[in-house]
């Protein structure tokens, strides 16, 4: 970008100026704006589901059970097919898409709240406080986390507002260490000290000004959090032990569909596309953001 | 060196202690035990005052809790629900198959991994690199029951090559074996390469370069022992989940293993046995992460010297 600026071309042109059409591919690679598109589409989906759905996506027809999608000896009343009881296999996956991704948000809403709050407390308090933090963390890091997501939901049996919240706690170490980290460096730095100079309370100091100021790096890891959320969420849902019917999710399509493999194999195909496809695009933009706001997180 | 082992042996315990207080804790906290035995509102007040007093109900619950802990160090993990009889028989019962098919995975996602990262690290930027790193990030994004179903329709299915599920013939380990091998070794590959590309950037390597020593020896001798701490932390997360990682693989296969029994019993809500799994894993990812903190040492000398001085 700095090759853009008028004085490296006074210098002599031995830096060749990159046609406008060149730059912007620099500053937007092809594969992310394929990803953003696709994230678009997928919010469009998100917002939108019950205008684009032709038709309830409980809505059953037996007399059109298993058929398949168009181009593959289909009809067009069924773009993407039907299932074994004859729900349209399009008006599913848009549904399921709503809902997998609203949880996401919500969970990663969660993860970031917990996260950031852990890691400010460690970060103010420091001491005891802190280690007792980081053994969570070290603890948290030593279990998989859709084993003790696996016996929750054993224990506690299963409620939507249960799951989300226990998606939520996906991944809150990482966000914990990130903010006391930040919040650690922060500290020392000249605002935090002048607002602490002029009598600022610690919540102030940290969330009036500590807070805006590590937000970027806060958001990359929230972007970097969905992906592992939404396969957290379908492999639960696959499983039979996420979101229960009639609720409908991606991986709780693919759950059922893979017993129909065999007859109808789209029926687990089509979620399963969406799903890589959504995950592939938050990693891809996720990363590009990364490097693009902050390169020392890794 | 006596002082870093027991530091380390000390910060495994607590881990343990902080699982098994979560054990405890959601245990308790999952409803009043009574509730699975009696029905409470029709049963005399007596029978289930004796009740808590014979399973030592009616104790405050750090009392209980030391009792429980207790229970735990004698193996004692209560019954399963399903089988009637000891959860941690019903456990060590479907262990066997779940290491038949995690072990032969653990070793071939390593060799995978680490020789495909090597490979994309050693040709940085040519079309293996690429080629390689494209598919490590597939094996990312694509969840491994997707790729299990996916596996399972080209090779069960359409080609007809091998069983889509099942336990009785050696056939039958291909399909989960190469599911699990894919997802882990791109994860491998993908630490592999960022660990040996920082490695090859040195200015030892360069000297080594300059005063003639054959690449393979560089390779080999200056690069491998220099990036094999990222390696070996991947390495050793992963031989701890080796029981708890084939939940979705086992149960896409139809495996009868620790994955498929831990679904089953939080279907069936068989608490006894959800809960020593719960254990079984964290003792093995404790375990292994130990052993892995020790290994440290053992590669990188430099680690031993910086304990020591802090």
């Amino acid at each position: 970008m700095a090759v853009d600026l008028p004085q490296s071309q006074a210098v002599g042109g031995t830096i060749r100026r990159r046609s406008s059409l060149e730059s912007f591919f620099v500053a937007w690679p092809p594969l992310v704006l394929v990803a953003l598109a696709w994230l678009a589409l997928m919010a469009i989906v998100a917002i939108g589901a019950q205008w684009l759905t032709p038709y309830d996506f409980m809505a059953l027809d037996v007399m059109a059970r298993l058929k398949p999608p168009v181009f593959f000896g289909g009809e067009f009343n069924h773009p993407l097919g039907t299932d074994q009881l004859g729900r349209d296999v399009l008006s599913r996956v848009l549904i399921s898409i709503r809902i997998s991704i609203v949880i996401a948000i919500c969970a990663t809403i969660i993860t970031t709240a917990i996260g950031v709050t852990l890691g400010f407390v460690a970060a103010y308090f420091r001491g005891w406080v802190d280690q007792v933090i980081q053994m969570l963390v070290d603890a948290q890091l030593a279990m998989p986390f859709m084993i003790i997501a696996i016996a929750v939901l054993a224990f506690f049996g299963n409620s939507l507002v249960i799951f989300v919240i226990l998606l939520g706690l996906n991944g809150w170490e990482s966000v914990t260490r990130i903010a006391r980290g930040l919040a650690i460096s922060a500290n020392a730095q000249g605002y935090a000290i002048a607002a602490r100079d002029i009598g600022g309370s610690p919540s102030r100091i940290y969330l009036r000004h500590i807070l805006p100021n590590i937000s970027a790096t806060i958001v990359i890891a929230m972007t970097l959090n969905i992906p592992g959320v939404i396969l957290l969420e379908s492999s639960l849902s696959f499983l039979g032990i996420g979101l229960q019917p009639p609720q409908t999710s991606l991986g709780n399509m693919v759950g059922y569909g893979r017993d129909y493999i065999q007859s109808a194999p789209w029926i687990m195909l089509m979620p399963s596309i969406v799903i890589v496809l959504t995950t592939l695009s938050v990693s891809v933009v996720g990363d590009w953001l990364r490097d693009k706001l902050d390169p020392t997180l890794d | 060196m006596a002082q870093f082992v027991l530091s380390r042996l000390l910060r495994a315990l607590l881990t343990l202690l902080i699982i098994v207080t979560f054990a405890f804790f959601v245990l308790r906290l999952s409803g009043d035990p009574l509730n699975r035995f009696f029905d409470v509102g029709n049963t005399p007040a007596e029978v289930i005052e004796a009740f808590r007093r014979q399973w030592g109900l009616d104790q405050p619950i750090w009392i209980q809790f030391q009792k429980y802990i207790v229970s735990v160090l004698h193996g004692d993990l209560g019954s399963s629900m399903r089988e009637n009889r000891p959860a941690v028989a019903v456990v060590l019962d479907h262990l066997p198959a779940t290491l038949a098919i995690m072990l032969p995975t653990l070793v071939l996602k390593t060799v995978l991994g680490v020789a495909a990262g090597m490979v994309a690290a050693l040709y940085r930027n040519s079309i293996f690199d690429r080629l390689i790193m494209s598919i490590s990030v597939l094996g990312f994004t694509v969840p491994t029951f997707v790729l299990a179903l996916v596996l399972a329709l080209i090779f069960a299915v359409q080609l007809r090559w091998l069983p889509s599920g099942g336990y009785s013939e050696p056939q039958h380990m291909i399909l989960p074996v190469v599911t699990l091998s894919i997802a882990g070794a791109a994860v491998i590959a993908r630490y592999t390469r960022s660990a040996m590309v920082e490695v090859l950037g040195q200015p030892f390597v360069r000297a080594a370069r300059a005063k003639g020593v054959p690449w393979t020896t560089i390779v080999t001798r200056h690069v491998l022992p220099n990036a094999a701490v990222p390696i070996v932390t991947i390495f050793g997360f992963m031989l701890g989940s080796t029981v708890g990682g084939a939940v979705v693989v086992e149960s896409v296969f139809s495996w009868p293993g620790i994955g498929r029994l831990l679904v089953a019993s939080v279907t069936a809500r068989d608490l006894a046995v959800v809960q020593t799994i719960l254990l079984l894993i964290g003792v093995m990812m404790v375990a292994s992460n130990l052993l892995i903190d020790l290994l440290y040492g053992l590669i990188d000398p430099r680690m031993r010297s910086q304990r020591a001085t802090s």
